[in-house]
């Protein structure tokens, strides 16, 4: 590999990154330095710098993920085999940004960790990690793994138990030679990682090219069907089709052109794509059955108290509750984007609205299917926060009324493209007015009340001038015309 | 300018090559198959005759299940790096990196290959219009394909596969992309192979023909000579059979007909000439494909 080579698979992922929306780095970048600055300014002095080298450590691990996505993308199968040196060179700046991200990372924890910690462990520790991200880019189903760790451990404790305690008696009595011995070890995964242009690697490729457009259609907010992620995952999801469609049968054979209903139902078909509301009650469902099945796998595994961890993981779930519930609602304009081609059709079906009749339609249809989820939303959180002390989450749905109010009333004639920003901007927005809410009451002592009932009033003030603005706008679609 | 000395030795060379898919019949079966120097060949077959699986093959993107593939005297398969220098390939799928812009996709490659012809690089994207700062993903079907295609020239190959090159291309962008594999072949003697369903181009610039039909490489001659030495013959079974002994003429394909009659495609050897009173067709490029493939 020489040095042009090199430059030009390094330049790659900067070249390769999402132009759609650079304000989205700009703003977590800016994040980033005011937390940094906030911590060296309001923290002791011994703990404030520790929070910058810590977010310093996380910049390297994304970095250094953004590389491995891009080393994998550019390792083309056709490359690989017709192209002089090619897979030679990908592997080589693989085990170059692997030492330097494993070093890097080594030597910012080695800073932070308290009474400068043995840089073994730390090597090791974070080689492990730089090795594991880059076979997450190739493997996705790792990072399974690594979610449902802790039940695999606890099955598997019998059988691991042994082998730790021998590699721990290794390392105690050879240190250096069973780091050096792990270190190589890692250093021939890295260059397994690539292809080199067979058969296996062609099949391996194609499927990750289907993710990455998936990946790519989810960040500008578009929603890929289970056919865009790839056979297994459209075998996976065939139940899913299969229930939807016999829903949609059922809907064409009650139909009704003289009723409002009867048409706006089918034509939500077309409109929500895979927002639809049965789409997202199956997915919250399938959702919330797994992560049954997790807390029964952990509880028959570690006999653990269920109560003890509601009530001190109740702030990450009801975060999750919050998102899960929360965001399909706020995704359902970007959603309308995506059926545009098929709107001018739809305008001309027997029994569908026209003008300021179908903007209403829409609208109301949009803040219909997110109020159903804020009210389920609401009533899972208030059930969570019975039993803790953590009320942040319960401030989520109160910020999401004034949003949706402003978001779901959007004009659908102007709408522009979506794009990554577009579909992270209402969360984010949502996240912040909820934290001012939680601190005006927690920190400044406002009633909590009097906060719900100012927001409220904000929300209803905003909804009725909003739909009024709507009503004398061009008519809704198709969607983008005018954007 | 040729970049290697002259040689008589096949560029590629496949020997009984068989390969099928998992749960599919064969693809190609006992292929064999061979690729000079200097020839510009016509790969013809109906959808789904193995085309694409026969170019990719022959480049070591699938390894059959019996035969040997060479290029340039190596196993196909494991080419060293000069050999790889010497091979271009536009596939049928773009595989080109869609956020880079053209100008950084052909830098990238650029730094893999010991030569590298800017001026014609330059030239082309300026003859075919391709904006360098745009990027890929923008670009139109007929600009990728023209982009894939120069991306492949850029390095001078001395064997250039072509999957489909003009299948998104307009007329105009064909005829450009014509002139620049007849260039390729008059100033440096290169090896081309491509597929296509557009007969007329072939006519303009494949010397060579090859017909792909039930897994082998059913014929491969040049185009005039197929055009000059094959005829379609009708007469009885017994009249033709006595007809091709006389002629000493190949028989390509035999149709039976009704009332103990077969109409027979055959090749005759040069400076033959039929008999009058033989029931006897000439045959043009759409009249091959139809009975070959």
């Amino acid at each position: 590999m020489n040095a042009a080579q090199f430059s030009q698979i390094a330049l790659a992922p900067w070249r390769q990154r999402d132009l759609s929306a650079p304000w989205g780095r700009w703003l977590i970048a800016a994040l980033l330095l005011l937390v940094s600055a906030g911590c060296l300014i309001w923290l002791p002095p011994e703990a404030g710098w520790r929070v910058p080298i810590g977010m310093a450590i996380v910049i390297v691990h994304g970095s250094w993920i953004a590389l491995a996505g891009s080393l994998l993308e550019q390792n083309h199968p056709h490359a690989a085999r017709c192209v002089p040196g090619h897979w030679r060179a990908l592997r080589r700046a693989a085990l170059l940004g692997w030492a330097l991200c494993s070093g890097l990372a080594t030597l910012l924890a080695w800073l932070i960790v308290p009474g400068w910690g043995h840089w073994e462990i730390l090597l090791l520790g974070n080689s492990v990690v730089v090795t594991f991200l880059l076979w997450t880019s190739r493997l996705w189903w790792l990072w399974l793994l690594l979610a449902f760790h802790s039940p695999l451990v606890g099955v598997f404790a019998g059988k691991l138990t042994p082998l730790w305690s021998a590699l721990a008696t290794l390392w105690q009595a050879n240190t250096y030679g069973m780091l050096l011995l792990a270190l190589l070890a890692q250093a021939w995964l890295v260059t397994t990682v690539f292809g080199d242009g067979g058969i296996k690697h062609q099949a391996r490729y194609t499927r990750q090219a289907l993710r990455r457009n998936a990946m790519r259609m989810m960040s500008e907010g578009r929603q890929p069907g289970a056919a865009a992620w790839g056979r297994h995952a459209e075998r996976l999801f065939s139940p899913f089709v299969a229930v939807f469609s016999a829903w949609q049968r059922r809907l064409l054979a009650g139909a009704d052109n003289t009723r409002l209903r009867s048409v706006m139902a089918r034509a939500d078909i077309v409109l929500h794509g895979h927002q639809h509301w049965l789409n997202q009650l199956m997915s919250l469902g399938t959702v919330v059955g797994l992560t049954l099945i997790s807390f029964t796998a952990v509880h028959l595994v570690y006999s653990l108290d269920l109560s003890n961890v509601f009530r001190h993981g109740a702030l990450g779930m009801g975060i999750g509750i919050a998102s899960a519930g929360l965001s399909p609602g706020f995704a359902l304009p970007v959603s309308l984007w995506q059926s545009r081609r098929e709107q001018a059709l739809l305008r001309l079906l027997p029994g569908m609205p026209q003008g300021a009749t179908l903007n209403r339609v829409v609208a109301t249809r949009q803040l219909r299917n997110f109020g159903v989820g804020w009210v389920v939303t609401l009533l899972a959180l208030l059930a969570l926060a019975r039993g803790t002390d953590h009320t942040f989450p319960l401030y989520l749905p109160l910020a999401a009324l004034p949003l949706a109010a402003l978001t779901l009333t959007r004009r659908p004639a102007a709408m522009r493209a979506p794009t990554a920003l577009t579909s992270v901007l209402p969360l984010f927005a949502l996240f912040v007015l909820a934290g001012l809410l939680y601190l005006l009451v927690s920190e400044l002592g406002a009633s909590p009340w009097w906060v719900t009932a100012v927001t409220l009033a904000l929300a209803a003030a905003l909804l009725p001038w909003r739909l009024r603005r709507l009503a004398a706008a061009p008519m809704a679609l198709p969607v983008g015309r005018l954007g | 300018m040729t970049h290697f000395p002259h040689t008589d030795k096949p560029t590629a060379e496949l020997n009984g090559i068989s390969l099928s898919y998992p749960k599919g019949a064969a693809v190609l079966n006992g292929l064999d198959w061979q690729l000079l120097p200097g020839q510009v060949v016509g790969l013809l077959g109906r959808n789904g005759a193995g085309k694409t699986t026969l170019l990719e093959t022959l480049l070591g993107l699938r390894e059959p299940q019996a035969g040997t593939v060479t290029l340039f005297g190596q196993d196909a398969l494991t080419l060293d790096d000069a050999t790889r220098a010497r091979v271009g390939y536009v596939p049928q799928q773009n595989d080109l990196f869609e956020a880079f812009t053209p100008a950084q996709l052909l830098a990238y490659f650029r730094s893999f290959y010991p030569r590298w012809n800017e001026a014609k690089v330059d030239g082309l994207l300026s003859r075919w219009d391709i904006a360098r700062d745009k990027p890929i993903r923008k670009l139109s079907g007929g600009q990728k394909q023209r982009l894939s295609i120069i991306r492949a020239l850029a390095h001078e190959p001395d064997l250039l596969v072509l999957d489909e090159p003009v299948a998104s291309l307009d007329p105009a962008g064909r005829r450009d992309f014509l002139r620049e594999l007849v260039g390729e072949v008059l100033d440096r003697g290169a090896t081309v192979v491509f597929s296509t369903h557009i007969l007329s181009d072939l006519e303009r610039v494949a010397f060579n023909l090859a017909f792909l039909s039930g897994g082998r490489v059913a014929l491969q001659a040049p185009l005039d000579e197929l055009l000059e030495q094959v005829r379609a013959f009708t007469g009885t079974v017994t009249e033709m059979a006595t007809l091709m002994t006389r002629l000493g003429a190949q028989p390509l394909k035999r149709t039976a007909l009704e009332a103990g009659r077969e109409r027979v495609l055959a090749r005759l050897p040069a400076q033959a000439t039929v008999p009058a009173g033989v029931a006897v067709d000439r045959v043009n490029l759409d009249d091959l494909f139809a009975e070959l493939t």
